[in-house]
């Protein structure tokens, strides 16, 4: 065999100073991928964690946002309504809003009670063309009147009168022909007989719909979407982010284990790496970079999976929430940043155990062996502060009465939170102490964790974490729905 | 002058009652060119003495100087650069990276060093057909027999312009043949300028070296300038 290697020289301009600038990470991206397309399987857990995650968290969005009728129910496409009840001059007051605002579209409401029933339903007139009511009414099948001896029903009021298409609907001593069936997509609970504009000659409710002219004022009786929605800032969105951020603490924190013990079957990898001359900072980013590769995968895995789950589930939320839902109306200002949430965590997680295997020396590293666990020396000082502090804000927001205390609560629940991450370890250690006359697996079992307590402290506290949650929520329902009168 | 000078080195691990003297007062240059092979018992501190020479260990006591500069006075990044740009390892067990081809493999030091992604796979590529690796490029470490992974790891050790082979065991994974090639490629780097210095068991490729050093119990206690080796001593007939 003939050898023939040359010297290549690569000139100062070719070579960046450190670390490799982007040749460096891009190399250093690859090989995580790669690594992560060879050995997915054993980051399954996280894997996993993350996709039931996101996929949660977008059902739940999903359904949490759209389970409320929409914030323009009733108003259609307008932003301003005004509701008239029956008086003679009527007419009068629909000309004079009409005469202030420009276009209106007026709905008539004529109550009534189905025969043999206590249960009611309208004669509604409303032009399906209207300008600002055609949100409100839909078409399920046939066609709308046109004529006044046509009328289009809801399916409860065709149930409830046995009607049938080309039948007759009698009402007030008159017959009207059925054309069609209709519904309200606002509210699928909306019984109504819809006849053509000014055949509801008594009406007990007028709705005229209009957008207010800038400049105009009107009376109190006029109600936008904004005045009628709820204004608490605890609205789903905000709840669901909140459930989205402490699922993906608590994943970071299960993580973080998951990544150290893969970080550590890859030290040999490591090491290579380290006497190729890599820098600890392209350890580092290798490390980092597995996370991320993770998270992405996981939480557009996570996405697709939570798209399709909430579009086979849209059907049942449309039918306990009593509206329609559109096929894509998803709150993507929750699930885009619960999906960066996720990725996130991931990385953070990843940082733990990359900034210990850059500390590894090569040589350690290259031999395989992890290195021994150093004992820790940390102060229980701040844990206990931690924990001091959840209860002292605790006490107060139990003790405040006409529903106060809410800040107090949420910085209690805060520190216990960094309390039980603060004291994980230590529970761990002083779990190992008292094994000494456990059997012999389970010693074995709790001297190991508290050997390497660092990434066992973190499962504990995502499981002492996972726990807590379920009691306040337990609590709470408890505290809430505990009188069967309510 | 020297390329590879190892001046008193000194090193032991851990303290007290358990403190092991791996190397003490080893005193070795390899010039330009040069091939030192290493030879010695399990625990004799070979291995030692190659990382300490290839800045992936600090020496307790002594100085390791490379073309001159004292490792002792780089900081990690520039030992890192060291290693990037002039020093190359051959380990016994190939140590090539697992989801990277061939040609990443070898490429990688360079794409490490800031060379663009395409220079550094021309580069790798070169460097993997001077090695008769050309057609293996595109393989997988696990897809390749051992002597193909171990001229991977030389090949990957002598990419770009490194001055300075550190070869441990690197055919004591390897049947006789391919052991032979091995030093063979390397003795090639060597003819081409650079230094080498090759831990092994085997007296017989040992002979291929210019000195044999002998260690025990982390000291020199030999050194032997070996007989001319078969290629040499072809060579001779050829050029009378």
């Amino acid at each position: 065999m003939t050898v023939m290697t040359r010297p290549r020289e690569f000139s100062a301009a070719e070579r960046l100073p450190d670390n490799g600038g982007r040749p460096g990470r891009r190399a250093m991206t690859r090989w995580a991928w790669r690594l992560f397309r060879r050995e997915w399987r054993q980051q399954l857990l996280v894997l996993a964690l993350i996709v039931v995650a996101v996929a949660a968290t977008v059902i739940g969005a999903a359904a949490a946002t759209n389970s409320p009728p929409p914030k323009n129910a009733g108003f259609g496409t307008a932003q301003d309504l005004v509701t008239l009840g029956p008086s003679p001059a009527l007419a009068h007051q629909i000309a004079a809003v009409e005469h202030r605002v420009g276009r209106v579209d007026v709905i008539e409401n004529q109550s009534l009670i189905i025969p043999g029933t206590i249960e009611a339903y309208d004669l509604r007139s409303q032009n399906p063309h209207g300008a600002f009511g055609q949100p409100m009414l839909a078409l399920v099948s046939g066609r709308y009147p046109t004529t006044t001896s046509q009328v289009a029903v809801t399916a409860g009021v065709a149930a409830a009168f046995r009607l049938h298409f080309g039948g007759t609907f009698s009402e007030g001593g008159t017959s009207r022909r059925v054309v069609g069936i209709v519904e309200n997509p606002q509210s699928l609970l909306d019984a109504f007989a819809l006849v053509i504009p000014g055949q509801v000659h008594a009406p007990t409710q007028v709705t005229v719909l209009f957008d207010k002219p800038p400049g105009v004022r009107l009376g109190p009786n006029v109600v936008t979407p904004s005045s009628v929605s709820n204004n608490n800032p605890l609205n789903p969105e905000t709840i669901v982010m909140a459930l989205a951020t402490l699922g993906m603490l608590l994943i970071a924190l299960v993580a973080v284990g998951g990544f150290t013990v893969l970080a550590q079957r890859r030290l040999r990898s490591i090491g290579m790496l380290g006497s190729l001359g890599a820098t600890d900072r392209n350890i580092r980013l290798v490390v980092r970079m597995n996370g991320v590769v993770v998270g992405v995968v996981g939480t557009l895995l996570g996405a697709v999976l939570g798209v399709l789950a909430w579009l086979a589930y849209r059907p049942h939320v449309e039918a306990s929430s009593h509206h329609l839902i559109g096929l894509w109306a998803l709150p993507w200002a929750v699930i885009g940043p619960s999906m960066g949430l996720a990725v996130l965590a991931t990385y953070f997680a990843a940082s733990r155990p990359a900034r210990a295997m850059a500390k590894v020396p090569i040589v350690t590293a290259l031999s395989g062996r992890p290195p021994s666990p150093k004992p820790a020396h940390r102060s229980i000082v701040p844990g206990v502060l931690a924990i001091v502090a959840a209860i002292l804000l605790l006490g107060v927001s139990g003790a405040s009465s006409h529903g106060g205390g809410m800040p107090e609560l949420i910085f209690g629940l805060v520190a216990l939170i960094v309390a039980v991450i603060l004291l994980a370890p230590l529970c761990v250690s002083a779990l190992a102490r008292v094994s000494s006359r456990a059997p012999i697996g389970l010693r074995l079992a709790l001297r190991d964790l508290a050997r390497y307590r660092s990434r066992s402290s973190t499962a504990l506290a995502a499981v002492a974490l996972g726990v807590l949650i379920a009691v306040i929520v337990a609590v709470a329902a408890a505290a809430r729905y505990g009188n069967v009168l309510d | 002058m020297s390329f590879l000078e190892l001046q008193q080195v000194s090193k032991s691990y851990g303290e007290g009652q358990t403190e092991v003297h791996a190397l003490s007062n080893i005193t070795l240059s390899v010039d330009r060119g040069g091939l030192v092979a290493v030879m010695g018992p399990s625990g004799s501190g070979k291995s030692t003495l190659l990382t300490i020479a290839g800045s992936l260990e600090e020496p307790t006591e002594g100085e390791v100087l490379i073309d001159g500069q004292p490792l002792s006075s780089l900081s990690r990044n520039e030992k890192a650069r060291l290693r990037r740009r002039t020093v190359g390892f051959v380990f016994q067990d190939f140590n090539l990276l697992a989801g990277l081809t061939a040609v990443e493999n070898v490429s990688l030091p360079l794409e490490l060093d800031g060379v663009g992604a395409r220079r550094a796979r021309v580069a790798g590529l070169q460097a993997l057909e001077d090695l008769g690796l050309a057609d293996r490029a595109g393989h997988f470490p696990d897809e390749l027999s051992g002597g193909e992974r171990q001229r991977v790891a030389i090949a990957r050790a002598v990419v770009g312009d490194r001055h300075l082979v550190l070869a441990d065991e690197p055919s004591g994974a390897l049947d006789s043949t391919n052991g032979e090639a091995v030093m063979r490629m390397i003795l090639a780097a060597c003819k081409r300028g650079l230094a080498a210095i090759v831990v092994t068991h085997d007296a017989q490729l040992a002979s291929w070296a210019d000195r044999v050093v002998f260690l025990r119990d982390g000291r020199i206690v030999d050194q032997t300038i070996p007989p001319p080796s078969p290629e040499a001593l072809l060579q001779d007939v050829r050029n009378p």
